[in-house]
């Protein structure tokens, strides 16, 4: 009897087995009920392109990864792959395509900790990948036993899969699949799917194929993650709830807030070469329809298109942006509690005493909707040489609607502003002007107190202003103030526009080395105390990774609005 | 063996010891010497100390190697560096660095007790230059002169924005650094009356800083006749500062603070038998080098009252486990780990500084020193790799058995002070994980080197180690 019991089971694994090595897609054992999933299509490729970015010679220069291989965990792992190789008679190389090649995914369920994760790795040879999993119970068992945790081993049956529990972990082999959970009962839900039931998986679900044309099957790595659950939580629905309390949230964030509440799905994915790789977040939710939540920071209808970021030399980051604070004024009705309102209308009628006879709400209604922020380093010379800028400079450009009107009235104001910091500490004007536009700055005047500020901290900034047609510069230094006015009279001469973004940024790795280097004693105390080197050591470090840095170029940033969708990408384009 | 009466027993407790059958140089000594003088002495250090004896051991102590003089420069041009970029972290670890580092341990553990006498934070200094110049000028006399520095420290522009002087001015008189000169720094409390910290105060007005420097403003000095400790006079900051030199409770309280630091946080001494040691103070003028001698060469400082009577503060710990290891760790990464321990350098709790001995333990602080010793002997952690690393230096000086392992451990850490049961688990963790069933991927060199460090961290562990 125990027998002929003993021979069902091994028919009913060997059944499972044989259905399950139909399965060569990994999502098709991914139970319907799952929230998220990450999936690794190609790890060989991606194990490629990291072993690629290894070797990189500048990489190899930092004496930072010799050390970090040779820490102890690291020799290890890579004793723990010859050993694999040795036990399972194949190069590494060759068992990440054989035992991953057709991909990892990562998938769980969202809830209370321990939430259940599953992870599944789809190999391409049932026999190599049942060695595999003997081999992995047997590490696994030892490791959790050096290490002082439960490493006994149960068997346990589920839906006629062979179960193996070690410690916390739960794993069994499905033709060519590895699946490893933190759940016993997942096992209960993948199970049918191993038997070929494949329409409970998620790839045979509504709500994937909703979100399945979103993702190129060029994509290294992709995710998706269903919106519908986090949606149903009661705090989230209160911070959505306009008017509410989280006025100042849908002022700063609307668009994605809107967005967020008009989709059922966000989907992900990496599409990468050894050249450039972009990341590309993706929403089913467009300009078409578009909430209250999104009024200041999405033009209705679609219409609308920011400048293009500005370029100047030394630049770190450059943002451009549609913000239209005036649509947010026009619908405070809607936007805002009555109690907000009434504080708000109190804090305008007040503002005019300290902003010269003109309301708070006058100077926002004449603010247009494209702006834009830099961030830079250019060079100074502004204060002696005794006086270097550690601080980058910064510059908000506004957009005016109505420049001739709203411009002098605002450069009274600063004016004004500036008159009452004198009282404080001694600061001396400067005028320029330049090809006709008046840059009007101040700068710290070199006395003892001023010195005394945070070790001479003032001395990185010499704030100006600028109007340049309808663009209002404001900016934290006379250097970059120069930059800017002579950029933005270029771009009046020939004006862009970059139609369907809502924003875009540039990070420039090259910008960050020229502030790093206006801070290079800062990193060459750091490696001297980290490493217990010699300065010419540690600047010579130094090099190598402000070098390491310029080589990864630029990172842009986009948001784009299209009728029935939006995406985010950000993407990596290091230097040739 | 002297008695415990004897110990005490002023003349005798004084005395310069002499090692003999009933009292004999051993290892334990040599260890408690390093403990105490230089955070923890190195294997060769130890079989140096013993072939040498006390008096030569102190001597060499005393002096520093003759690589001082290259190190300080080194160390110099890095901290002009810090103090231009006012960077605090790197502060920290640059003190950090010099301990460990540093040819001249008991210079730098006197720097650290002067730190704590005269304890000013960053947190309202505000200003790493300040900082790092009063750390300097506190290493210049902690040798030294305690009359030259106590004039210095008053004019130091750490100390004058910390305790207020800078705004101390005539007829608005700050009274807190007098106060705490007297009460904290020479006198003690019950020496001075609060009429003589009211008409001290008056004597340090006028003190300033410029251009980082101490100036005196004559027109903020307020110039009238004060009387001090009975003494009238148009009397100035300095005058002040000679009164309280000048005083007899001054090397009574010095004193007390050297034996604590230096022999016994636990036993609370007689005056009479502090008396010998005020008096050294006194005729030598506050001659802190002779005193420390006078110390570490005395009966009293090898009694078993002295013998682990104090507790290790988190630095001492650190950096007495790292020099016994001949580790040379990320001091960045050491600083930030100080922090959790509870001792965060140039960040004293208060004016009082730190208040040591049982308030540095507790469940908390116990776990993060055994977590520390973890990070730092593991070679497991990201940030300190295998810098500290035990088996490097069982390679180092040839144990090869497991026997001789342990012993050595325990000689370096503990110099064999570990009780027979603790010897025996930690002997029975070396026979039962020669059994373990070890990953079978681990070379027969990994579960050798798992074991040695496993072992050092165990008695690293030992509460013992906690003792200094």
């Amino acid at each position: 009897m125990l027998r002929l019991g003993r021979a069902m089971v091994s028919l009913v694994a060997v059944l499972a087995l044989a259905l399950g090595a139909q399965a060569a897609e990994p999502l098709a054992l991914v139970p319907q009920e799952a929230d998220f999933v990450i999936a690794l299509r190609r790890p060989g490729e991606t194990v490629d392109l990291a072993m690629n970015v290894l070797r990189d010679q500048r990489l190899q220069a930092l004496p930072q990864l010799q050390e970090a291989l040779e820490q102890v965990p690291v020799r290890r792992f890579l004793q723990l792959v010859r050993y694999a190789e040795r036990e399972l008679g194949k190069p590494w190389r060759q068992l990440v395509d054989e035992l991953s090649g057709d991909g990892i995914i990562l998938a769980g369920k969202y809830g209370p900790q321990p939430s259940p994760i599953l992870l599944i790795v789809q190999g391409r040879d049932a026999a190599l990948m049942s060695r595999a999993m003997v081999l992995f119970a047997e590490v696994l068992e030892q490791e959790l036993g050096r290490r002082d945790l439960p490493n006994d081993r149960r068997v346990h049956e589920r839906g006629g899969l062979k179960v193996t529990q070690i410690g916390q972990a739960y794993f069994a082999v499905v033709g060519k699949a590895f699946l490893l959970s933190n759940r016993l009962e997942v096992f209960d839900y993948v199970a049918p799917l191993a038997h070929g039931q494949v329409e409970r998986s998620l790839a045979r679900s509504a709500k994937w194929r909703a979100a399945q044309g979103s993702l190129p099957e060029a994509a290294l790595v992709w995710a998706w993650f269903d919106l519908r659950p986090p949606k149903q939580l009661k705090e989230v629905q209160q911070a959505l709830e306009l008017p509410g309390d989280a006025f100042v949230l849908h002022l700063l964030f609307g668009r994605y807030l809107d967005v967020f509440k008009r989709s059922d799905f966000v989907t992900a994915y990496v599409l990468a070469d050894s050249t450039h790789a972009t990341l590309t977040i993706h929403a089913p939710a467009g300009w078409n329809g578009s909430g209250l939540a999104a009024c200041a920071q999405m033009p209705a209808g679609g219409k609308g298109a920011i400048r293009p970021p500005l370029q100047v030399p030394g630049a770190v980051y450059s943002s451009s942006f549609y913000f239209d604070p005036a649509a947010f004024l026009g619908q405070r009705g809607k936007l805002l509690t009555d109690k907000q309102r009434q504080a708000f209308e109190e804090f305008d009628k007040n503002s005019a005493k300290f902003l010269l006879g003109t309301r708070f709400s006058e100077l926002v209604l004449g603010l247009g909707s494209r702006h834009r922020l830099v961030v830079a380093q250019p060079d100074r010379k502004t204060y002696g040489q005794d006086k270097p800028a550690t601080i980058p400079s910064f510059a908000l450009v506004l957009e005016l609607k109505d420049p001739d009107r709203l411009g002098p009235k605002l450069a009274a104001i600063f004016r004004g502003a500036a008159l009452l910091v004198t009282f404080k500490t001694r600061l001396e004007l400067v005028e320029e002007e330049q090809g006709g536009v008046k840059l009007v700055g101040y700068r710290f005047a070199d006395t003892e107190a001023n010195r005394a500020v945070q070790n001479g901290v003032l001395f990185n900034f010499s704030p100006c202003f600028a109007q340049v047609g309808d663009q209002l510069v404001l900016c934290s230094t006379l250097s970059l103030g120069r930059l800017l006015v002579a950029e933005l009279q270029r771009e009046q001469a020939k004006p862009e526009a970059m139609p369907h973004r809502l924003f875009a940024d540039v990070f420039s790795w090259e910008g960050l080395v020229e502030v790093l280097r206006s801070n290079e004693e800062q990193l060459v105390v750091q490696f001297m105390l980290e490493r217990v080197q010699s300065r010419e050591a540690a600047e010579k470090q130094a090099e190598t990774v402000l070098e390491l840095f310029r080589s990864l170029g630029r990172v842009e940033l986009r948001w784009i609005s299209e009728e029935h969708h939006s995406r985010l990408e950000v993407e990596l384009k290091p230097q040739r | 063996m002297p008695t415990q009466r004897q110990d005490l027993d002023p003349q005798w407790a004084w005395q310069t010891y002499t090692p003999d059958e009933a009292r004999p140089w051993t290892l334990k000594w040599a260890g408690h010497l390093y403990r105490r003088a230089a955070f923890a002495a190195n294997w060769s250090q130890l079989q140096q100390a013993l072939k040498e004896g006390p008096v030569k051991t102190v001597d060499r102590l005393l002096q520093g190697s003759g690589e001082q003089q290259a190190f300080a420069a080194q160390m110099d041009a890095l901290a002009a560096s810090i103090a231009k970029t006012n960077n605090a972290t790197h502060m920290r670890a640059w003190w950090l660095a010099c301990l460990i580092r540093t040819p001249h341990p008991l210079l730098e553990k006197m720097t650290l007790f002067w730190h704590n006498h005269f304890a000013t934070s960053n947190a309202k200094v505000n200003n790493v230059a300040y900082m790092l110049q009063q750390n300097q000028t506190l290493r210049r006399f902690a040798l030294g002169s305690f009359a030259d520095m106590l004039h210095a420290i008053s004019k130091d522009p750490a100390m004058m924005v910390w305790l207020d002087t800078n705004l101390n001015k005539k007829g608005k008189p700050n009274e807190n650094y007098a106060r705490e000169l007297m009460e904290l720094f020479s006198l003690g409390i019950g020496n001075y009356t609060e009429q003589d910290i009211r008409e001290a105060a008056r004597a340090f007005t006028g003190w300033e800083i410029r251009n980082g420097q101490f100036h005196f403003n004559r027109a903020e000095h307020d110039d009238g006749d004060k009387t001090v400790f009975g003494r009238t006079g148009r009397w100035q900051g300095e005058d002040v500062v000679r009164f309280c030199l000048e005083h007899p409770a001054c090397p009574r309280f010095l004193a007390r603070k050297l034996f604590r630091y230096f022999v016994s946080e636990t036993l609370e001494p007689p005056a009479e038998l502090l008396e010998p040691l005020a008096q050294q103070l006194r005729k030598s003028n506050y001659a802190i080098g002779e005193t420390v001698r006078m110390i570490l060469t005395s009966n009293i400082f090898y009694s078993p009252q002295a013998y682990r009577g104090r507790i290790k503060s988190p630095v001492e710990f650190a950096v007495g486990l790292i020099r016994a290891l001949e580790g040379q760790p990320n001091a960045v990464a050491l600083a930030n780990a100080l922090d959790n321990i509870g001792q965060r350098l140039f960040y004293p709790p208060s004016v009082k500084g730190w208040d040591g001995g049982p308030a540095w333990l507790n469940p908390t602080t116990l776990l993060a020193r055994n977590n520390l010793a973890h990070a730092l002997t593991s070679g497991e952690d990201p940030q300190f790799g295998s810098r500290c690393d035990p088996v490097r230096l069982v390679g180092k000086y040839g144990r090869q058995n497991d026997e001789q392992i342990l012993d050595f451990f325990l000689d370096l850490f503990l110099q064999g002070d570990v009780g027979v049961e603790s010897r025996h688990r930690l002997a029975d963790y070396l026979r039962q994980s020669e059994h373990f069933r070890w990953p079978a991927y681990w070379s027969e060199q990994d579960r050798r080197e798992h074991r040695i460090r496993a072992l050092c961290y165990l008695v690293l562990s030992q509460p013992e180690y906690q003792l200094d």
